[in-house]
C-alpha cells in the first residue's frame, strides 16, 4: 500500500470522500484483499488508540483548580506590590550609586533557606534570618527532598516523576531527569558529592538508585527490602538505608554498594526509622513508638549504644548538630525538639514544648530549623545557645524537607 | 422547509444552550459556573491531552492550567458556541509549549546492578503503554490533529480552525499520522513479549 492509498482508506473510514471516490475506494476493499486488511488495521487502531485514552481514570481537579486560582490572584497583588518595591529600592540604588564616588563594591549573596511544599508541589525561597518568604518556583509533583550541590552550584529536587536541577539563584529549572518508573512518596535521597552521585530509595523496587549528576544516567543495586530513609558517613565511604517495616539498618560500602552489615531488631518490628550521620562512620538510629529508641551504630563495632527516650509526643526526625543530636516531636499540638548528648545519648532538654514539630534541617553555625507541614510553621532554633531564634507561619504552605545554602561572594 | 427536530438535533441544541448559559455566567464572575466549566470537561481534556503528552501528572497539571487560563480569557471567547473547542485549542497550545520545554528533560536508562523482580501488569494496561510509545514516535504536526480528531471527537474542519491550518492538510496530516503510528506500533508488538 503506497501512502495516497492509505490516505484515500483514512478518508474512507473517517467519512470525508466524495460520492465518487467512496465508491471507487469502497470496489477496491471488496475486490482486493490488501485494501480490506489495511482499512481493519486502520480501525483496529484507531479504536486501539481511543481505548487507551479512556483506560487512564481522570482526575478531579476542581478543588486543585480552585485552591491555585485563589493562591495565584494573591501572588498577582503581592506581585504588584513587590514590582513597586522593587521599583522603589533600584531608584534607591540608583540614587546611591550616582551619589557614590567610589566604584560598586563585590560583596556575598544572601543566604537562604530552601524549602519543599508537599501540599502545593512548589519550593519556598525563605530568609533564613527571619523566615520571610522571597520567592515561590513551581516544581512537579509531590517534592520530597531537596539538596544543595556547593560544587556546581545546584539544587536536585527529588519529585514523584523526576529529579529537578534548580539555579538557587535565578530558581531557572536547568534539567528534569526523569526515571522509566516515577519515584515513591516514601523516596529519599542523598548526595554524594565525593563522587557526584545522587542516591534515591526506592522500596516498591527493593532498590537504591544511583544517579550521576554529570551524566545523567541512572543504574541501581538491590538493597535488602523496602529501603526509605538514607544516609551518607561524612566520608563518603558509606551509606546506610533503614528499612522500617522490618526494622532492618543496611550498611553498603561505597564505591562497590556492597552490603557490608545489617542490623536487625526483630523486638521493633513496624517501628518507623529515622538516620542521622555521625562525625566519621557512625550513624544515630531513631525509631518512633512509645518510648522512642535511639541506637548509635558502628558497623565496626556491633552492636553499639542503645537508649529510650522519655515517652512523649511522637518523634518525626533526627539531625546531628555539632556534637548534640536534635529529635522532633509533634502531637499535632506540642512536641518541641529534643536535645541529646551524642557521647551518653542522654537528653539534655525538650526545647520549646509548645511548639508541634516534624522535619529538621541543618542551619549555620549550631542551628537548626524545624519544619511543621501540618501548620506550616518554620521555626530556628539555637541548639548551642538553647533558644528559639525567630518563627514564622507560611499560611497554606506544607514545608516538608529543606537545605540551607549559605551566601557565596560573587563578583559583578 | 420543515427540518424535524429528531434526537441527535435536541441534544444538539440542548448543548449550545448550556455552552451559551454558561459562557454568560463565567464572563459575569459566577463561581458555580466555573465549577460546572470543570466538572464538564476536566475528563474529555485530559484524555486528550495524556494521549498528547504521554504522561499522566504532565496531562493532570495541564489540564489544571488550561482551566486557569479560560477563566482568565473568558472575555476573549468571541462566540458561545465555540467554548469546546476554545479550550482544546488553550490545552493543546499548552501542551507543545510543554513539549518544547521537554528538549531540557532527559530520560534516565536505569540498568540494575543485581536483578529484583517486577510486577506484572494487566493486559489494558500494557496495551495502553505501547499505544503510548507509539504515539511518542508520531511526530507532534501529526499527532495532534490525528488526536484531536479521533479521542477528541472533532471534525477535520473543526482540527482545522483549532489548529489554524486548510481542512485538506489536516486530512493528509491524519492519514500521515495513522501510517506513522502503525509503523512504530508494529515495532512495539515486535517488543511485546506477551
Amino acid at each position: 500500500m503506497t501512502q495516497p492509498d492509505i490516505d484515500l482508506l483514512a478518508a474512507y473510514l473517517d467519512g470525508t470522500l466524495s460520492e465518487t471516490e467512496y465508491a471507487e475506494v469502497r470496489a477496491k476493499i471488496l475486490t482486493d484483499p490488501a485494501w480490506a486488511a489495511s482499512l481493519e488495521q486502520l480501525r483496529r487502531d484507531a479504536e486501539r488508540i481511543t481505548r487507551s485514552a479512556m483506560v487512564r481514570p481522570a482526575p478531579d481537579v476542581r478543588l486543585a483548580v480552585h485552591t491555585n486560582r485563589t493562591r495565584r490572584q494573591m501572588v498577582h497583588w503581592l506581585g504588584r506590590l513587590s514590582m513597586l518595591a522593587s521599583i522603589g529600592t533600584v531608584l534607591v540604588l540608583l540614587a546611591l550609586l550616582l551619589g557614590s564616588e567610589g566604584s560598586i563594591s563585590v560583596g556575598p549573596s544572601m543566604s537562604r533557606l530552601f524549602v519543599v511544599d508537599r501540599g502545593n508541589d512548589q519550593l519556598l525561597v525563605l530568609n533564613p534570618d527571619d523566615g520571610t518568604l522571597l520567592d515561590l518556583v513551581n516544581v512537579g509533583a509531590n517534592p520530597s527532598q531537596v539538596l544543595y550541590d556547593y560544587q556546581r552550584e545546584q539544587l536536585y529536587v527529588l519529585t514523584s516523576d523526576s529529579i529537578e536541577v534548580i539555579d538557587p539563584y535565578s530558581f531557572a529549572i536547568d534539567e528534569l531527569w526523569k526515571p522509566p518508573t516515577p519515584f515513591e512518596r516514601s523516596a529519599d535521597m542523598v548526595f554524594d558529592a565525593e563522587r557526584n552521585l545522587l542516591y534515591i530509595s526506592s522500596a516498591e523496587h527493593d532498590r537504591i538508585f544511583v544517579i550521576n549528576v554529570d551524566n545523567p544516567r541512572g543504574r541501581s543495586f538491590a538493597a535488602g527490602s523496602s529501603p526509605t530513609e538514607l544516609a551518607l558517613s561524612p566520608n563518603s565511604r558509606r551509606l546506610f538505608a533503614i528499612d522500617s517495616q522490618e526494622a532492618r539498618l543496611w550498611v553498603f560500602e561505597l564505591p562497590s554498594s556492597d552490603t557490608i552489615n545489617q542490623w536487625f531488631d526483630r523486638k521493633n518490628l513496624g517501628r518507623r526509622g529515622w538516620l542521622a550521620p555521625g562525625y566519621e562512620e557512625e550513624v544515630y538510629v531513631l525509631r518512633g513508638g512509645q518510648p522512642p529508641l535511639l541506637h548509635r551504630f558502628e558497623p565496626d563495632d556491633f552492636p553499639g549504644e542503645f537508649t529510650q527516650l522519655d515517652q512523649g509526643a511522637p518523634v518525626w526526625d533526627i539531625a546531628r548538630v555539632g556534637d548534640k543530636l536534635v529529635v522532633a516531636r509533634g502531637d499535632g499540638e506540642r512536641g518541641g525538639l529534643d536535645i541529646i548528648d551524642t557521647n551518653t545519648l542522654t537528653t539534655i532538654t525538650n526545647l520549646d514544648p509548645s511548639a508541634d514539630q516534624h522535619t529538621l534541617v541543618n542551619g549555620p553555625a549550631e542551628t537548626v530549623f524545624a519544619l511543621n507541614w501540618a501548620h506550616g510553621a518554620v521555626t530556628h532554633y539555637d541548639v548551642a545557645t538553647e533558644q528559639v531564634l525567630w518563627r514564622a507561619t507560611l499560611d497554606g504552605q506544607s514545608p516538608y524537607e529543606g537545605v540551607f545554602v549559605p551566601g557565596q561572594w560573587q563578583f559583578p | 422547509m420543515y427540518v424535524a427536530l429528531n434526537k441527535a438535533n435536541i441534544t444538539n441544541i440542548e448543548h449550545l444552550d448550556v455552552e451559551a448559559h454558561l459562557v454568560a455566567r463565567l464572563r459575569a464572575g459566577d463561581e458555580t459556573a466555573f465549577e460546572m466549566l470543570v466538572e464538564r470537561y476536566q475528563a474529555p481534556l485530559f484524555r486528550y491531552l495524556c494521549s498528547f503528552v504521554g504522561d499522566v501528572e504532565q496531562a493532570r497539571d495541564l489540564v489544571q492550567e488550561t482551566f486557569l487560563r479560560a477563566f482568565r480569557s473568558i472575555h476573549t471567547l468571541e462566540e458561545a458556541k465555540t467554548l469546546r473547542n476554545w479550550l482544546y485549542r488553550i490545552a493543546h497550545n499548552l501542551a507543545c509549549s510543554l513539549l518544547r520545554r521537554r528538549r531540557i528533560i532527559r530520560w534516565l536508562p536505569l540498568t540494575h546492578d543485581r536483578p529484583a523482580t517486577t510486577p506484572s501488569l494487566d493486559r489494558a494496561t500494557v496495551e495502553a503503554a505501547s499505544v503510548e510509545e507509539a504515539l511518542a514516535q508520531v511526530p507532534m504536526n501529526l499527532r495532534a490533529p490525528l488526536l484531536l480528531h479521533l479521542v477528541g471527537g472533532f471534525s477535520y474542519a473543526e482540527v482545522a480552525t483549532m489548529l489554524q491550518l486548510n481542512e485538506s492538510t489536516v486530512r493528509m496530516r491524519i492519514s500521515r499520522g495513522r501510517a506513522a503510528f502503525r509503523r512504530a506500533y508494529a515495532i512495539e508488538e515486535d517488543h511485546d513479549p506477551t
